[in-house]
């Protein structure tokens, strides 16, 4: 089926098999590795994009459901090669170590900061509770959510 | 097998037709958080029916003294309903329970439904208000059934493959009565629940005794239940100490002639005492749903 979409704010027109999930989609026929695949059952969010403002599990989405809808993924954070405040916040911060869950991170982080700019802690604990990481032991991801926050939009 | 045909209504008259060409084999899809896990087992379907593209299956709505709810509403609409949470804060409560911030915004309370997983969040809280469900069939005609005449067992409802659900509703919660719904499961989010029971419960004018008591379990049986037996334990009986620990020791006794040959019967004999004690101080917190404010966020 022809499935029209726009990912990063290009459209985009491809042939996909109906029940192909959107992170298959995304990986394979465009390429976006950014998309991470960890648990493949909606426990660990590392392959989170946001659909429509909302945050969602790449895995668990039928690319088909995008149909006439606008998604973002981690590519899109970037701009001519410069990284988005919320990505340099967590540099600075070393909310990264392997890094495996980051791209899901930034992106549960993104669709939090874009509905609600300035977060609490609590509400910066809820918003990525649905994101697992093994390294950090997330204070300092959630430190450098609060900091891009505290700098106004990340985008 | 061959790639499945997919079609999206746009309309609930497409959506009839599309139920016209539905087989066993033929699936609806909603958010797809669990069906796109369910498949792996169920095999490809031979036809994907796509309702997430009715909008007009999305609203919650008090009409005619009822509240109505779309099935294709999603789990964070629920949780955020400042209506919902004044007239229903036990459906609130479980929405806000279900998955991640991530399956919240694409879960849908018909998806929920419609999967039956023994341990779905909303089913419990769908119960203890009486919910009744609007179903669609290939004619186009919506025909309302109790929910508890849709559960047949874990995993399965008894809609045939060429219905669908399209809503929900239930009368809210009368003045003076309290609601509450909780959950144990091994974390905080996107967790499976474990145990789970929602319950409304009405005390008398002095608040010295409980003139009412409804409450339904999920996660024990292979579909959830209201118990008359456990609520039974609590009606006339005085708001002390005594009362919760005979409540507690209804709830084990009721696991224990629910399922006797589990293994997990030793676990949840206990674990269900923890959760009467949740349920009682969710209960005891829920005054200001009595008073029509507002609920704090859990």
């Amino acid at each position: 089926m022809l499935l029209n979409t726009v990912v990063n704010g290009t459209a985009v027109s491809l042939d996909v098999v109906p029940d192909a999930r959107l992170i298959d989609v995304l990986r394979n026929a465009l390429g976006m590795t950014g998309t991470k695949e960890g648990c493949a059952e909606g426990e660990c969010g590392a392959c989170t994009v946001v659909i429509d403002g909302a945050a969602v599990n790449a895995c668990l989405v039928f690319a088909a459901q995008v149909q006439g809808k606008s998604v973002l993924t981690v590519e899109g954070l970037s701009s001519a090669g410069q990284l988005n405040a919320l990505q340099k916040k967590f540099i600075e911060n070393g909310a990264v170590q392997c890094g495996f869950c980051t791209p899901g991170i930034l992106m549960s982080a993104t669709a939090l900061l874009a509905r609600n700019p300035k977060p609490s802690q609590e509400e910066i604990r809820r918003a990525l509770a649905g994101n697992l990481c093994r390294c950090t032991g997330y204070a300092a991801i959630i430190k450098a959510v609060a900091a891009a926050a505290d700098e106004g939009r990340p985008t | 097998m061959n790639e499945p045909e997919f079609i999206a209504p746009r309309n609930l008259a497409n959506l009839a037709a599309a139920l016209r060409c539905a087989t066993p084999d033929s699936r609806l899809v909603a958010g797809g958080t669990d069906l796109m896990l369910r498949l792996l087992a169920l095999g490809r379907p031979d036809l994907l029916i796509d309702l997430s593209g009715l909008r007009e299956l999305s609203f919650i709505r008090q009409e005619g003294g009822l509240i109505r709810i779309g099935a294709l509403t999603t789990f964070a609409e629920l949780q955020r309903d400042v209506m919902l949470a004044a007239h229903a804060g036990v459906l609130s409560r479980a929405a806000a329970h279900v998955g991640s911030v991530q399956i919240r915004n694409i879960a849908t309370l018909g998806g929920n439904v419609a999967n039956a997983s023994p341990c779905a969040d909303s089913i419990p809280a769908l119960l203890v208000l009486d919910a009744e469900v609007g179903v669609l069939n290939r004619a186009g005609n919506v025909e309302r059934r109790p929910l508890r005449d849709l559960l047949a067992e874990a995993g399965k409802t008894t809609l045939g493959p060429d219905e669908a659900i399209v809503d929900f509703s239930f009368v809210p919660l009368a003045e003076g009565q309290r609601s509450a719904f909780v959950k144990i499961g091994v974390r905080s989010s996107v967790a499976v629940a474990k145990l789970s029971a929602a319950m409304i419960v009405k005390l008398d004018a002095a608040r010295r005794s409980i003139a009412e008591a409804k409450i339904a379990f999920g996660s024990i049986a292979p579909a959830a239940f209201v118990d008359e037996g456990v609520a039974a334990v609590l009606r006339d009986q005085p708001v002390n100490h005594d009362t919760v620990e005979a409540f507690a020791t209804a709830c084990s006794n009721m696991v224990s002639r629910s399922i006797p040959e589990r293994s997990s019967l030793p676990y949840k004999w206990h674990a269900v005492r923890g959760l009467a004690h949740d349920l009682w101080s969710a209960i005891q917190g829920a005054h200001h749903e009595e008073c029509g404010n507002e609920h704090r966020d859990q």
